[in-house]
C-alpha cells in the first residue's frame, strides 16, 4: 500500500521542517490531484496509524481533491480529465498532457506554540 | 500540566501563544524522492550505465527476462541487477546463475523500490561504467507506478495470463511506462488475450509508449527486445 509511505513521507518531511521549534501541528492540509493513484481515504487512515510522534499526534489531516484537466496539443485548448485514459473530448486524441491532477502537495499546516 | 490548554509547560503562562496560525509550504510530498532519483540519475549519467527499472504484477516473467537478457548480453556488456522483493534472495540467486552481478533489496512491508534505497544499493553493488544496470521492482502494478529511481526508462511487463484490459484497469503505471513488453506469448494460443487491443489500450493513455512482444521462455521475439537494449548501450 502505498499510501502508507506517502503518509509517512508526510510526516517525515513536516519533522525534518519542524523538529527544532517548540510547536505542534493542529491541521495540515493537503491537496491530491484525482489522477494520482491514492486513495484519499487510505490516506488518512494510514496517517491516523502513524501519528505518535508529539509534532502531528494532534493534527487533523484535510485533504483536499483537486480535479484533472488535460490539454490537448491539437485543439490547443484544456479540458476537464476524468482518468488518465480520457481522449480529448472534441478530436478523441489520446493522451492530453495533464495540467493539473498530478498534485501531491502540503498546501498548509495549522501550527500552535508548545 | 496547564489546565487551560492541556500544554506541559506550567499553568501560570500567558495563552496568547497558544494562537494557531498558519504557515504555507506547498510542498511536492514527492520532492524527497525527486532529490534521490536526480542524484542516482547524474551518477548513472557520469559513469555512462544505462538503467532500466522494469515493473510488473507478480509473476509476469521480470525474473525469467532478466535471466534470458543476461545470457544474451554478457559477452557483449557489463550487466548488474537490483533485485527488490519484499522477502527473500531468490530472485538475486537466479540472476547470479544466469552470470550477472546482482544485489537483493528486501523492501519487508514496502511495496515498491524508492530512490534512497537504490542510491545506496549503487554504493554497494560494483557497477562498471559503460555497463547495463537492470532494477526489478517489487512485483505491483500500482505504487512502484509513483517512485521515480532515476532509472533511463521504466519497462512495464504485462503477460499474456493477466488479460488484455490491464493498461485501462491500471493507468498509473502504464502511463509511467516508457517501454512495455507484453511477455509469454508461447502461451497466447491457451488464453483469450488479444495483443492490439491491449497495445491499443496502453496506447489510449500513453501514446508515446514502446511495445515489444515476447516470449521470455522459449526466446521468440527477444531479438528485437536485445536489439533495443543494445542501441541504448551505444547511445550512453
Ligand atoms: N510460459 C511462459 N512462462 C513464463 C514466461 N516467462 C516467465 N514464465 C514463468 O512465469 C513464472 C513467473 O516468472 P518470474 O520470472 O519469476 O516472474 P517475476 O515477474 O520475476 O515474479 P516476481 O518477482 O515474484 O514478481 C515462472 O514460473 C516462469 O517460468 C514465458 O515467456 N512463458
Ligand atoms: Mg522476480
Ligand atoms: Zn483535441
Amino acid at each position: 500500500m502505498h499510501e502508507l509511505s506517502i503518509a509517512s513521507s508526510i510526516i517525515d518531511s513536516l519533522k525534518a521542517k519542524f523538529q527544532d521549534e517548540r510547536l505542534q501541528i493542529t491541521e495540515i492540509n493537503l491537496q491530491v490531484g484525482k489522477l494520482t493513484c491514492l486513495l484519499p481515504e487510505s490516506l488518512q487512515f494510514c496517517f491516523d496509524s502513524l501519528r505518535q510522534d508529539k509534532l502531528v499526534k494532534n493534527a487533523t489531516l484535510k485533504i483536499e481533491t483537486i480535479n484533472g484537466t488535460g490539454f490537448c496539443q491539437e485543439c490547443n485548448e484544456k479540458y476537464p480529465m476524468e482518468a488518465l485514459y480520457t481522449v480529448c473530448p472534441k478530436c478523441q486524441t489520446p493522451g492530453m498532457e495533464i495540467v493539473q491532477g498530478n498534485e501531491l502537495k502540503i498546501k498548509s499546516v495549522e501550527v500552535e506554540d508548545v | 500540566m496547564c489546565d487551560t490548554c492541556g500544554c506541559n509547560t506550567p499553568d501560570n503562562h500567558s495563552h496568547n501563544e497558544h494562537d494557531k496560525r498558519l504557515l504555507e509550504l506547498h510542498e511536492d510530498v514527492m520532492s524527497s524522492n525527486e532529490v534521490y532519483a536526480q542524484q542516482n540519475r547524474e551518477y548513472f549519467n557520469k559513469q555512462k550505465i544505462f538503467t532500466v527499472n522494469l515493473l510488473s504484477s507478480p509473476g509476469s516473467g521480470k525474473t525469467t527476462l532478466l535471466e534470458k537478457t543476461i545470457r544474451l548480453l554478457k559477452n557483449s556488456v557489463s550487466v548488474a541487477v537490483i533485485e527488490g522483493d519484499q522477502q527473500t534472495e531468490l530472485d538475486a540467486d537466479r540472476i547470479r546463475s544466469a552470470g550477472a552481478n546482482a544485489l537483493q533489496i528486501n523492501t519487508g512491508a514496502g511495496c515498491h523500490l524508492d530512490a534512497h534505497q537504490i542510491s545506496h544499493a549503487i554504493k554497494e553493488i560494483e557497477l562498471d561504467s559503460n555497463s547495463l544496470l537492470m532494477i526489478e521492482n517489487v512485483g505491483n502494478l500500482v505504487c512502484p507506478s509513483m517512485f521515480n529511481l532515476g532509472e533511463h526508462f521504466k519497462v512495464v511487463i504485462l503477460s499474456v495470463t493477466e488479460g488484455d484490459d490491464k493498461p485501462l484497469k491500471y493507468p498509473h503505471m502504464f502511463h509511467a511506462a516508457d517501454i512495455v513488453v507484453f511477455n509469454k506469448t508461447d502461451l497466447l494460443p491457451y488464453v483469450d488475450f488479444d495483443i492490439e487491443k491491449s497495445q491499443s489500450y496502453a496506447k489510449q493513455i500513453n501514446p508515446k509508449v514502446i511495445t515489444f512482444e515476447l516470449s521470455a521462455k522459449t526466446g521468440e521475439g527477444m531479438t528485437d527486445w536485445i536489439d533495443w537494449l543494445k542501441l541504448n548501450l551505444t547511445n550512453k
